[in-house]
Formats: C-alpha cells, sequence, structure tokens
C-alpha cells in the first residue's frame, strides 16, 4: 500500500510539473510559431575553413 | 515530378527553382555572397525614408535605433527563413531579422543609418514584397492575450480530466475500504482546480447573461459543473460510489477544446477604429513651412503640396487654380471631376493632375469621411444583428430543460429524495444544447472555408443563415458591375497607325488620367514616342512641340456628360487626326450573374451617384430592368434605399457605398482601391468577380439545410435521452458519455455534407 501511495504522490507531482511547465510556455510564447522552426533547423551550418 | 534544384521541393514543369529565395541562395553558392547593394531607392520607398513615415513605423523604444515589423508577401519555402534571418549578413546595417513564417511576419532591427525605406528596398532585391506594420492596435493585443489565456485553460483541462479518469479507474475496478476512499479523495482535490480556474469563463458568461436576464448555454454548463461537484462531493462524503469528478472535468475540457477550435477557424475582425487611418497610414505630406508630415499631424489652414495620385486626407479648398480629380470612390462618379480654384474637395478624392496646391479647412480626423466613417464603425457591432436560428432554438431548448428538471426534482423530491436531483442532473448532462452549440457553427465555420477556397471572406458565419431569407440583390455600378476603368471602344479611322500609336503613347506616358491608362492598358503591345515637354491641361488633354509638329490629344468640345461614351481627339498641327472613344468597361461575366439571379426569381436593382444615361445604358448591357436602375444616389440616399429595401444583399465598392453597405441586411464587398475600409462588410471578395455573389447564396442553401437537420436530430436525441434520464436508465456518468457522443455524431454528419 506504502509503494502505491508513493507512486501516485510521484505521478501527480509530475503532472503538476508538467501542467506547470505547459502553462509557462503557453505564457511565454512558446506556442506563437510552430512553423519556422521547423525551417530553421534544416539551415546549414557555417562551413568552418 | 520534377524538383526545385535548392531544396527539392516539388515543381511546376518547366520551373528550375520553387520561389526566388533558392535561385538566389544557388546562384551565390557559385559566384559568392554579394552584398545587397544601395540601389536607387523607387517613389515607394522614397517616401518612407522621410524621418515622419520612418518614426510612424518604428516600434523601437531607443529612436535611434530601428525596430520594424514587416509583413512579407512571397514565402515558400525554407530557403525563404534562411534568407530574411541572414539579412545581418548581407545587409551590414541590419543588427537581426526573425521570421515567422506562419504569419509572415518579419521582425528586424537595423541601426540608425538604415532607414525604413532602405531596408524595405534591399528586402525587395531580394525578390520579396515587404508591406512596413504598425504597432499591433489594442483589439489585437486583446484577442492574442485571450488566445493564450484559452489555451492554457485548455491544457490544463485535458491534464486534469486525464488524471482524474487514471485515478477514478480504481473505483470502476470495484477497489473500497482505506486506499478506494483515499483515491476518492484525490479525485475531489484534482477536480477544484477544474472548478476555480477552468470554469471561470462560463460563470463570467453565465453572469454577463443574467445581468442581461438571458438564459444562454453557458448557464447551463455551469450549472452543469456545479451540480457535478456538489452532487460528487454529498457521495463523497456520505461515502457512496456515485462520483462523476471525472467525467465532469472531461466534459468541460472537451466543450473548451471545440469552442477554441471554433475560434480559430472564425475570421479575423477587423478593427473599425482604424478603418479611417488604414487609407492615409502610408502617406506623407508637403506642407508650407512645415515640412514633411503624416495625415493625423495635419491642422487646419494649412498648404499642403499634393504629388499627383496621393489621397486627400482633410476636406479643403483648392489654392491651385485648377485642378483634376478622382472621386469614383466618394461619389460613384466615373469619370474625374474638374476642380478651380476655391472649391471644396473631400477627403478621399485622389489627385488626377500632375500637381495641386490645397488649403485645410480642418484637421483630418474631422472630415466627413472620418466621421461618417467613424459613425459606421460605431454603428456596426450593434446593428444588424439578427438573433440566428441557432440561437434561438438552444436559448428554448435550455429554457425546456432548466424548467423540466426543476419540475421534475419539485415533484418527485419527497418520494426519490437524492435520486431525483441525480436524475435532474443527467437530464441537464445530456440534454444540454452543446451538440446544437457545436454543429451549427461547425457547419457555418466549415462554409467560411469553403468560401475562403472560393476567394471571399466572411466577417461572420451568421451571414449564411442572413442570406436565406434574402430574395432582392441590389448592386452598386461604378467600379461593382463595371471596372471602373475606361475601356477604348472604338477609333476613327478603325484602324490607327503604328506610328499615330507611337506618338499618342508618347503624349500620354506620364498621365494617370482614366484615358491614358486605357490607352496604355489596350496598346500595350506598341512602343511611346520619347516626346519631352510634355504640357498636361487639366481637364483639357495632354500636348507637346516635337521634331517640328504639334501634337494633341484633348477631350472633343461639347461632351455630353450624360452619355456614357467619352471621346478624345488626336491633332497634328491643328488638324484632327484620329478620334478615339472610350467607354466605361462593364465586368464580362456581369450580364450571367444577373441572369442568374433573375432565373432563381430574385429581384435586381442597380444603385450608382452617377448620370442616369450612363446608368441605362449599363443596365440595358448587363440586363438589369430599367424601372429598378436607381441614379444620381449620393451615399446618404443610397443608405436611405438600401435600408427601405431590407432584407437585401447590397454589393458595392466604394467609399460612397459604406453607408449603404452598413445598413444592408447582409453587405458584400467587391474589390476595390480602399480594401481595408471594405473589409468592415459582411463579405468580402478581394478578387472582383461578381460570380462570387451568385455563389454564396448556393453555399448559404448548402449550409442551412446542414444545420437543420442537425437541428431534427438535436429535438430527437435529447428528447429520448431526457425522458431516459429522467425514467432514471441513464445516470449522470453515463450522460457525461452520452453527451459527446452526440456532438461526435452531429460533427461528423456536417463534415460529410460539406467537406
Amino acid at each position: 500500500m506504502n509503494t502505491i501511495i508513493f507512486m501516485v504522490a510521484v505521478a501527480l507531482l509530475l503532472s503538476f510539473g508538467f501542467v506547470l511547465s505547459y502553462v509557462w510556455a503557453a505564457t511565454n510564447e512558446q506556442f506563437d510559431d510552430l512553423e519556422t522552426p521547423a525551417h530553421r533547423m534544416l539551415k546549414n551550418d557555417e562551413i568552418k575553413k | 515530378m520534377p524538383q526545385c534544384l535548392y531544396c527539392f521541393s516539388e515543381v511546376r514543369s518547366g520551373i528550375s527553382f520553387c520561389c526566388q529565395s533558392c535561385e538566389l541562395l544557388s546562384k551565390w553558392i557559385t559566384v559568392g555572397e554579394p552584398p545587397l547593394k544601395n540601389a536607387p531607392l523607387s517613389a515607394k520607398w522614397q517616401k518612407f525614408n522621410e524621418a515622419a513615415l520612418t518614426q510612424a513605423f518604428n516600434l523601437s523604444v531607443c529612436p535611434i535605433y530601428g525596430k520594424y515589423r514587416l509583413y512579407i508577401e512571397g514565402l515558400q519555402c525554407s530557403s525563404c527563413v534562411h534568407l530574411l534571418e541572414d539579412l545581418p549578413r548581407y545587409c551590414a546595417d541590419v543588427i537581426s531579422a526573425r521570421l515567422n513564417f506562419s504569419t509572415c511576419i518579419l521582425d528586424v532591427e537595423t541601426k540608425p543609418s538604415l532607414a525604413l525605406g532602405s531596408l524595405c528596398s534591399r528586402i525587395e532585391q531580394m525578390g520579396y514584397d515587404p508591406v512596413p506594420l504598425k504597432q499591433n492596435s489594442d483589439l489585437e493585443a486583446a484577442q492574442n492575450a485571450e488566445n493564450k489565456s484559452d489555451l492554457k485553460r485548455i491544457g490544463v483541462a485535458g491534464a486534469l480530466a486525464g488524471n482524474l479518469m487514471l485515478l477514478a479507474v480504481p473505483s470502476y475496478a470495484g477497489l473500497s475500504g482505506p486506499l478506494g476512499q483515499l483515491f476518492q479523495w484525490l479525485t475531489f482535490l484534482v477536480f477544484l482546480p477544474v472548478l476555480f480556474y477552468v470554469g471561470l469563463p462560463f460563470y463570467r458568461k453565465a453572469y454577463a447573461s443574467l445581468l442581461v436576464r438571458r438564459i444562454n448555454v453557458d448557464m447551463m454548463i455551469a450549472v452543469a459543473l456545479w451540480a457535478g461537484f456538489g452532487s460528487s462531493t454529498y457521495a463523497l462524503v456520505l461515502g457512496t460510489e456515485n462520483l462523476y469528478f471525472d467525467s465532469t472535468a472531461g466534459f468541460i475540457f472537451l466543450i473548451l477544446l471545440t469552442r477554441y477550435l471554433l475560434k480559430h477557424h472564425q475570421n479575423s475582425i477587423v478593427n473599425s477604429k482604424n478603418i479611417f487611418t488604414g487609407l492615409f497610414e502610408n502617406e506623407i505630406y508637403e506642407v508650407e513651412d512645415a515640412g514633411l508630415l503624416t495625415f493625423d499631424q495635419l491642422k487646419e489652414n494649412q498648404l499642403l503640396h499634393l504629388k499627383q495620385n496621393q489621397l486627400l486626407p482633410c476636406d479643403s479648398l483648392l489654392t491651385s487654380v485648377v485642378a483634376e480629380f478622382d472621386v469614383s470612390f466618394l461619389t460613384g462618379e466615373a469619370y474625374p471631376q474638374k476642380k478651380h480654384r476655391n472649391d471644396r474637395i473631400a477627403a478621399g478624392s485622389r489627385l488626377l493632375s500632375a500637381s495641386a496646391s490645397i488649403t485645410t479647412l480642418g484637421a483630418a480626423e474631422l472630415s466627413e469621411l472620418a466621421v461618417s466613417l467613424g459613425r459606421i464603425a460605431l454603428a456596426k457591432p450593434g446593428e444588424n444583428k439578427i438573433q440566428t436560428q441557432t440561437d434561438i432554438f438552444s436559448h428554448r431548448l435550455t429554457l425546456a430543460v432548466f424548467a423540466t428538471a426543476g419540475l421534475f426534482f419539485l415533484a418527485t423530491y419527497s418520494e426519490l429524495g437524492f435520486e431525483a436531483f441525480r436524475r435532474c442532473l443527467a437530464l441537464i448532462t445530456i440534454a444540454c444544447p452543446c451538440a446544437i452549440a457545436f454543429a451549427a457553427p461547425l457547419a457555418q465555420n466549415l462554409g467560411l472555408r469553403t468560401a475562403f477556397k472560393e476567394g471571399f471572406f466572411l466577417k461572420s458565419a451568421e451571414v449564411f443563415e442572413k442570406l436565406g431569407k434574402i430574395r432582392r440583390v441590389i448592386f452598386d455600378k461604378t467600379g461593382t458591375l463595371t471596372s471602373s476603368h475606361l475601356k477604348l471602344v472604338q477609333t476613327f479611322p478603325p484602324e490607327i497607325s503604328d506610328e499615330n500609336k507611337a506618338l499618342i503613347l508618347g503624349l500620354e506616358k506620364h498621365s494617370l488620367h482614366p484615358v491614358a491608362l486605357s490607352l496604355k492598358s489596350s496598346w500595350s503591345g506598341s512602343d511611346a514616342e520619347n516626346i519631352p515637354d510634355i504640357t498636361e491641361t487639366t481637364g483639357q488633354g495632354v500636348s507637346a512641340d516635337y521634331l517640328g509638329h504639334h501634337y494633341s490629344l484633348s477631350k472633343a468640345s461639347g461632351f455630353d456628360q450624360s452619355v456614357n461614351t467619352i471621346q478624345a481627339d488626336f491633332s497634328i498641327d491643328g488638324k484632327k487626326t484620329a478620334y478615339l472613344y472610350f467607354e466605361e468597361s462593364i465586368l464580362p461575366e456581369a450580364e450571367t450573374v444577373i441572369n442568374d439571379f433573375y432565373r432563381k426569381n430574385f429581384e435586381v436593382m442597380m444603385l450608382t451617384g452617377d448620370r442616369r444615361g450612363r446608368a441605362i445604358e449599363v443596365s440595358k448591357k448587363i440586363g438589369i430592368r430599367p424601372a429598378f436602375v436607381f441614379a444620381d444616389q449620393s451615399s446618404e440616399s443610397k443608405m436611405q434605399l438600401v435600408t427601405a429595401q431590407n432584407p437585401c444583399l447590397f454589393v458595392g465598392d466604394g467609399l460612397n457605398d459604406l453607408a449603404a453597405l452598413n445598413k444592408a441586411y447582409v453587405s458584400f464587398a467587391i474589390k476595390g482601391p480602399f480594401e481595408s475600409t471594405l473589409q468592415v462588410s459582411d463579405v468580402y471578395a478581394p478578387k472582383k468577380d461578381l460570380r462570387a455573389v451568385f455563389e454564396i447564396f448556393r453555399l448559404a442553401k448548402k449550409i442551412q439545410t446542414t444545420v437543420q437537420f442537425n437541428l431534427l436530430f438535436a429535438v430527437l436525441y435529447n428528447s429520448v435521452g431526457g425522458i431516459l434520464a429522467l425514467s432514471g436508465y441513464i445516470n449522470p456518468l453515463m450522460a457525461a458519455v452520452l453527451m459527446p457522443v452526440s456532438s461526435l455524431l452531429l460533427t461528423l454528419h456536417t463534415v460529410w455534407r460539406l467537406k
């Protein structure tokens, strides 16, 4: 039983953490542009001579 | 399928690159990256280098540095992102550039040495069409904030609903005892944020509707939420198993999600406050003793030196001896208007002469145009407001459900006790008109999307329902049925020699007069003679001495304003050599569209500010019955006529149509020169194609049929479900599952019908 209580507490804490990080992301405009980063990552690195 | 040689995305056959960025980047790989040069600025960008306009667009808190927001047209692929974000590499004065590919907005920070016009010119060199934007309006900022807040609530509701369902599994599996109770109390705790944070928008809307003594769907949702919480808490305290925390949270999450998706599909609302400023914000004016000013800095009694094609920002008096103005979009007059010294000229007129001086009669915001646009902007939200079929139905159903639940509770409480409350809760949950509230907007939003694909924008999906009541269509003439440009219809002699064409085009090469524009368009394959020192006499024509001869193209004397044809005579050394005849050009599809409306038994009318003779000639050509043609109409009389003919659809394009567009039961604006202004209409067609007017009725009919079927289904579903709930066959948990099922069925039906 103790294990279950521990696991439930950990699960709830984890989900609370995810909810908080989601709220942070939504507040800090992380969902405002979902398209450009996908294009940005395709840019070739500078060739170092 | 052929591929772009640079980014390998698919392209049409015969094309090597998908966009200009790929072509440029590919070239730069072989020849090296050239820095963007300070090419000579076009007149368009020169004015953006003036301090007055640069400051107006500079979003930086430090006025020395530049921070500009540009809308970039023509973005295609990843190369566009790479090229534009690499601006600092190609342009030493640019500090940083950040592109949002989804919104096509480029944010650029620049050093003091780079003005806005030069920046835009360099981006133009890269093959894009930049449009400088000003700071977001208050309305946009509020919409963005609301959007963020909605997203947060949906995320929280989804996470909580998921966790609640997991925590409820042990109870459903039969777990009892202290561990079972622990899980039940955990569901209670996890549900609290749903009640006090996620549910807030429902409480606010329910409270707002209570204030105006109306019952709406949000009130029902708020009641269901609290009733679900109350009954579950009561059951929890008593130690029974009837907990509905998980189903209630799931129900709220689904509602929020669906509403967000609907809102996301809705067209953005044009900020009516900016209707007037949108007309002039890219203009700067040369003012005597004050230099260059933007329209909002102009005051009374200032002397303005206008350039050709500039838009007049204030009501003014003409100071020059004579000048010609295009007032077609203010009054509907198809032909240029000649004004003399001290004549009054209304704001919104466009100068056709090479230059003119005017004295302002007051600030721009006090002009008749600004006042009437302001009145329209203020009047628009409240007026024409109708209660849609779906609204009325949802409202009545909500009332009926509440009344039934209340009466049932009062009648059966003594006999059934708490069970009576549970049955009422099940009734409220299953009969909640959410299915109707989702399916009808979904049908309308799919209609909006179809409309968008077919080339027109609707301000609100309610338009579809309003169109179903319309049997009368009123068209404006100038710019709507006609193109507002002149068309060369006949010449004498029938064949003009290439030599004379070159001379005529040479005389007209600098002119913006409608006759000149028509000739340039009709003879686009011919070269213009390079004639120096051309004299343009306002209202008369153009003339020049060239290679020992005197050439002139002038308006025929004795020109009758009431007929539709305009005549210009080409003379060499005073001898008339050719006669050119122009007419207002009628849109090719106009006749077919009018016939389509008559075939479907619509009444078709035409309104115009133009002379009756011209109006009748146009009406004969396109088949509108002369008894339904109303000419010589002012903006005010158009508005009165349209009001008297309601419910009608009014199709217009000009500023003179705005009052009528605003009063029409449904307004349809066709592309004109003042697009931002016309976007206040219910329907806006950026392409000048009258077929869209007929198409919108066909689409509205299809949507109406779908919505009516949905309403019928909802009535049957809710009636059967309600009876079963009150009989005790459906408990609140089953109701919370069955309610989204009906929403899903209606959604699938709607998508199937309107795909």
